[in-house]
């Protein structure tokens, strides 16, 4: 696949409204940029994350991630722990149909943390516009 | 209703900070080509009180019945848009915001792709709002009756606590009487009464309240159900009897066990836990003028409750017996009320307070005991070891929680947190909470407390209990996960991996599938986190207002970019 120096990949970003909204809300009042083409899609817990939304978000956008509460500390236990399977489980099929695996992500981090959010979808961005564009988008 | 969507999209300035980098007029003749999009207005600040007024007066006008709102998503500005579809008189789930302030406009700089972006988002607002569905409040019918296990102080000042709000009480004691661990202590910090004194008054209380029944060896065998309706079966002798209980308090406390081995010691007369001089000093021996040794530390350092028992006991030999009090530690842990002043108090009063770090070897030796040390601050001036005779050693025991605390969290179904104690749900809200609602803590059983804490513990407790259990009947709003019957399979997924245990697996006629059963979700127990409608394989399960179709519309209405 070329790599083409112009493109700018689509992110779908699904957040937990517990830690990845709020922190985009932090980067909102810190008026931290960030790239225009990520959108985000409100969860209230990352656990809610399906390998359905995943795959429908990858028939329009390039990359996927799902914001998460840090690790053991998640308002309801055990959700991002069950958003890690699900990333991974989406890993596997995404494997099996021959799209990268790494299109599909999944970042911890808390509510305070506006700079850090910046930092995570800049870092997936960029590895996203290195991977180029999705082959299996869904164009109609 | 489906046929007769109207949605109303309302089009916030912020006081221009939106329109500085988007245009009005781009979005708002994208989204009027959407179908069921009925009527579009902007406003300079729609979240004033005037404009309230006027989404209500607009809303009856056009007769809409799904309303999006395109500036900010805020949690304060989500409560305000709710109250005002309610005064509209529409269900206030029937709302979906569209955050362009905090995505579009405070992120980025003005540019084409900007413009792109908002219209998008707007799209995928109005997309979501088509599918919007209402949730209604219901009744549940709940049981007025408290559990509470453990006849300790703070199982029976829970039980007070309870009473006193209403409720009738369960005391369920696996001992034959009452006290719990109290009755072995000599005095309590932070209380000036005698432990025996405070406790008979307790104990009188409990078994003289008529709305308290106090049932003795008795323990919690199984559970069933959830708050509002819990199954609990009580064992005793070797039978077990069902009680229906509406809330579960645990007050099960902690346990104590003297080690000496640890520091190389056997049982011996002079070889004493804290405990054994609690049990000692209540008695009435005699330490008038002996030399004691304490020791705090090697891995007892967890908890406060050591130190503030030995700084307590220290002070009291001093005071009392005049006897002379070496105290040895690596580390000393006095934050709370007035401890600190215990702590000063029993430097004034003579107590020797030696520090030590890894160095420290006791012997017992013909009824005394030796101990040698290495002190870290004077063994850079005087090297070399030190070496102190004594009549009685007091080392501190190790604090466990009580027997059987795994097998109830077993049948609790709760999580053990540090050191195997119960786990509390957050210390920041309530520590008495536990990850299920209905289920509350109280005492030690959460982590080894302090007899002045009991009371607002307990006090705690009552009040959750009363705030969720307030009437014969609770009105709830039923946000709670639903389940289609028709392909609920009954595979167990959902009731295994709810954080909260609020799944329980309903049977009857109603449920249309071949094992005429369904799981079902119970409103008061559901934190609504969507991790049952995730994990169901057969997708029976919906979570209002993040359904399936809701994310999947918004995923939808995005455009594709080759």
């Amino acid at each position: 696949m070329s790599t083409n120096q112009n493109f700018q990949p689509k992110i779908v970003v699904f957040a937990c409204e517990n830690s990845g909204w709020l922190a985009a809300e932090h980067a909102a009042e810190l008026c931290l940029s960030y790239p225009e083409k990520v959108e985000m899609i409100k969860l209230p817990c990352s656990g809610k994350i399906d390998v359905l939304f995943f795959m429908k978000a990858l028939e329009k956008a390039d990359g996927t991630a799902v914001l998460a509460c840090q690790k053991e500390n998640c308002k309801f236990l055990k959700g991002n722990v069950r958003a890690e399977q699900r990333v991974s489980q989406t890993g596997k099929i995404l494997k099996e149909i021959g799209i990268e695996e790494e299109r599909v992500g999944i970042f911890y981090l808390a509510a305070n943390m506006g700079h850090k959010f910046t930092e995570i979808v800049q870092g997936f961005y960029d590895k996203i516009r290195e991977l180029g564009p999705n082959p299996g988008k869904v164009i109609k | 209703m489906e046929n007769n969507t109207r949605i109303g999209v309302f089009f916030c300035n912020c006081n221009g900070k939106i329109t500085e980098k988007v245009d009005y007029e781009e979005i708002t003749s994208e989204i009027k080509k959407l179908p069921q999009v009925e009527y579009v207005r902007d406003s300079q600040n729609l979240c004033a009180h005037l404009e309230g007024e006027l989404i209500c007066k607009e809303i009856s006008k056009n007769q809409l019945n799904r309303i999006v709102v395109i500036g900010c998503a805020g949690s304060r500005e989500e409560g305000f848009f709710r109250e005002v579809l309610v005064k509209a008189g529409l269900n206030p789930h029937l709302l979906s915001m569209v955050n362009l302030l905090g995505e579009c406009c405070a992120v980025h700089e003005k540019n084409p792709q900007v413009k792109v972006k908002s219209i998008e988002l707007a799209r995928m607002g109005v997309a979501r709002a088509a599918l919007l569905e209402e949730v209604k409040h219901g009744d549940v019918p709940v049981n007025r009756t408290v559990l509470v296990i453990g006849g300790g102080l703070a199982g029976m000042e829970t039980a007070l606590e309870n009473a006193a709000r209403g409720f009738k009480v369960i005391l369920a004691e696996k001992e034959d009487k009452l006290g719990g661990r109290l009755a072995r202590v000599n005095s309590i910090i932070g209380v000036d009464r005698k432990p025996a004194e405070l406790l008979d008054e307790k104990v009188k209380a409990v078994t003289s309240n008529p709305a308290i029944e106090v049932r003795t060896n008795t323990r919690l065998g199984d559970l069933d159900g959830n708050i509002g309706g819990f199954t609990a079966w009580l064992v005793k002798d070797g039978t077990e009897t069902p009680v229906e209980v509406g809330a579960i308090v645990v007050a099960t406390g902690v346990q104590t066990i003297f080690c000496p081995v640890k520091y190389g010691l056997s049982i011996a007369d002079n070889v004493i836990g804290q405990m054994k001089l609690e049990r000692l000093l209540a008695d009435g021996k005699d330490f008038n003028r002996k030399n004691i040794s304490m020791i705090i530390g090697k891995g007892t350092e967890a908890f406060n409750l050591p130190f503030v028992i030995a700084v307590k006991n220290a002070l009291l030999l001093r005071q009392k017996f005049n006897a002379t009090v070496n105290l040895f530690y690596t580390n000393i842990k006095v934050g709370g009320d007035n401890w600190e002043k215990m702590y000063t108090d029993a430097r004034a009063a003579g107590v020797n307070f030696f520090k030590f770090e890894d160095n420290i070897e006791i012997a017992a030796n013909n009824g005394e005991i030796i101990i040698n040390y290495e002190d870290p601050f004077l063994g850079n001036k005087v090297p070399g070891t030190y070496k102190i005779t004594s009549d009685y050693i007091v080392l501190p025991e190790e604090l466990v929680p009580s027997e059987g605390t795994e097998e109830l969290a077993g049948v609790l179904r709760l999580e053990l947190g540090p050191a195997s104690f119960l786990s509390i749900d957050n210390a920041h809200i309530l520590p008495e909470m536990t990850s299920r609602d209905g289920i509350y803590l109280a005492g030690s059983c959460q982590m080894p407390g302090f007899v002045n804490e009991i009371e607002i513990s307990a006090k705690a407790v009552a009040e959750e209990i009363f705030r969720k259990l307030y009437d014969e009947k609770v009105s709830v709003e039923m946000t709670q996960p639903y389940v289609d019957a028709t392909k609920c399979v009954v595979c167990l997924t959902c009731y295994r991996c709810c954080p909260h245990g609020a799944i329980t697996i309903e049977h009857g006629e109603q449920y249309e599938n071949l094992y005429k059963s369904a799981a079902v979700m119970n409103p008061l127990a559901c934190r609504k986190c969507g991790i049952c409608a995730a994990e169901c394989p057969g997708k029976a399960i919906q979570l209002p207002d993040y359904t399936d179709s809701q994310i999947l519309a918004q995923l939808e209405a995005m455009e594709v970019q080759p």
